[in-house]
């Protein structure tokens, strides 16, 4: 048993930790995350029955995140922009250093970081995962129909949130 | 279509998850709206960045070590029990393979699984590649005299699906040719061996373990595509390397 987990998890272990790592925001709050929703999965491994491993790993990575924001960050769970956001490199790098970051997968990243944790969410299973909407329903638990309309407004978001980012810079 | 309602079929229509009728109609409304052609256009730019691996964040080294300890550890408590099971289990399992292999003779353990299982290996060993390059013309003939056939090999950077290496592999008492490809982070295993005979076949879709595997025979080659990317984009790269030879 614990070589089919070894298997069946491990494998999809740099999925686990993107989607907590976007999800929870934090290097180190990732690891607790992923560390708990693999004892989870552990647990319930024999309820497990094949089948797409890496949703159903995922389902569990994304409901530990989802307790861990609840419990530490419950602001950040309303559906609004999130400006208590911490972009990692704060304080003392100054104005200058935002002036020169002109990289793309900095401004996508910095966007990304401040989107709602949903709109995270559906972003990185889609994107990042290449999941198809059946596979984020399954994740997320929410109807098919519902992933169609909450990624097409996180798209809009994220270009809201670029072009505001964009303006601020220059 | 009235793109100030349905603003969501632009995006499944970009995520390919329109039927063709569907797809049909934004199309046609797409040719008509430059601002809904310019969306998706840019979208479609954006797209690799997102997909790159600058905003990947990959599981650190040390908690995959983590979750490797942690495995044995938790399972200790009901090891007694569990060995018991596993004994019975194992008893019964030969008993059940040798009456099988007496009475009729398919093996259980089939070779798409022993296919699967090499490709997780491959994920899992750091053996992914014995041969690291993007260059067919470095791949290819890296395979001669390692393997009694010349398989096909070709770049798809172009279409996204760009080469990364090959490695030899064993499976079914014959050396098989691995070819690998990427589709933005996900690893595409593609397992070419000489087919028995030239039938050619279409290509065909299973799940294993999460993972999608296409089987197909072409000019008297057997391939099998092996990926836990999604099944409509491996269908496509699947035609793509189907389709060229």
């Amino acid at each position: 048993m614990p070589d089919r987990f070894e298997q069946v998890v491990l494998p999809h272990l740099d999925a686990a930790y993107n989607l907590a790592r976007w999800l929870v925001r934090s290097p180190a709050d990732a690891d607790d995350v992923v560390q708990e929703a693999c004892l989870r999965a552990l647990r319930f491994f024999d309820g497990f029955r094949g089948g797409d491993s890496r949703a159903w790993l995922l389902k569990i990575v994304r409901n530990t995140c989802y307790s861990w924001i609840r419990k530490n960050r419950p602001s950040t769970l309303a559906d609004e922009f999130d400006e208590t956001v911490h972009t990692g490199e704060k304080a003392g790098e100054g104005v200058e250093a935002e002036l020169i970051s002109r990289d793309e997968s900095d401004r996508i990243r910095k966007a990304l970081e401040m989107l709602p944790v949903t709109f995270r969410e559906v972003l990185v299973l889609r994107e990042m995962e290449g999941f198809s909407y059946k596979e984020i329903s399954e994740v997320t638990g929410v109807p098919m129909g519902t992933v169609m309309s909450s990624l097409s407004r996180a798209r809009q978001k994220l270009r809201d949130q670029l072009e505001t980012g964009t303006r601020k810079e220059v | 279509m009235d793109c100030t309602q349905d603003r969501h079929l632009l995006d499944a229509y970009l995520d390919g998850e329109l039927g063709f009728e569907r797809s049909l109609e934004v199309e046609a409304h797409l040719a008509s709206c430059p601002r809904c052609a310019l969306q998706i256009q840019s979208w479609k730019e954006f797209r690799p960045t997102m997909r790159g691996s600058e905003l990947y964040y990959r599981a650190p080294a040390p908690l995959a070590e983590n979750m490797r300890k942690l495995i044995p550890r938790t399972r200790r408590v009901p090891w007694l029990e569990r060995w018991v099971w596993a004994g019975a289990g194992a008893a019964f399992a030969t008993a059940a393979w040798i009456a099988v292999f007496t009475v009729i003779h398919p093996p259980v353990r089939s070779f798409d699984q022993e296919i699967v299982a090499s490709h997780i290996r491959s994920l899992m060993a750091n053996h992914l590649m014995d041969v690291v390059s993007s260059d067919q013309h470095t791949v290819k003939p890296w395979f001669d005299g390692k393997v009694d056939f010349a398989p096909p090999v070709q770049d798809f950077s172009a279409e996204g699906y760009p080469l990364a290496g090959g490695r030899l592999d064993y499976l079914e008492r014959r050396n098989v040719a691995v070819l690998i490809y990427h589709r933005a982070l996900h690893v595409i295993n593609v397992y070419v061996w000489p087919a028995e005979d030239n039938h050619h076949s279409s290509v065909d879709l299973q799940t294993m373990q999460g993972y999608n595997v296409l089987s197909w025979k072409k000019n008297g080659f057997e391939f099998r595509v092996v990926s836990d990317l999604n099944a409509a984009e491996l269908r496509g790269f699947a035609h793509l390397l189907a389709g060229d030879q």
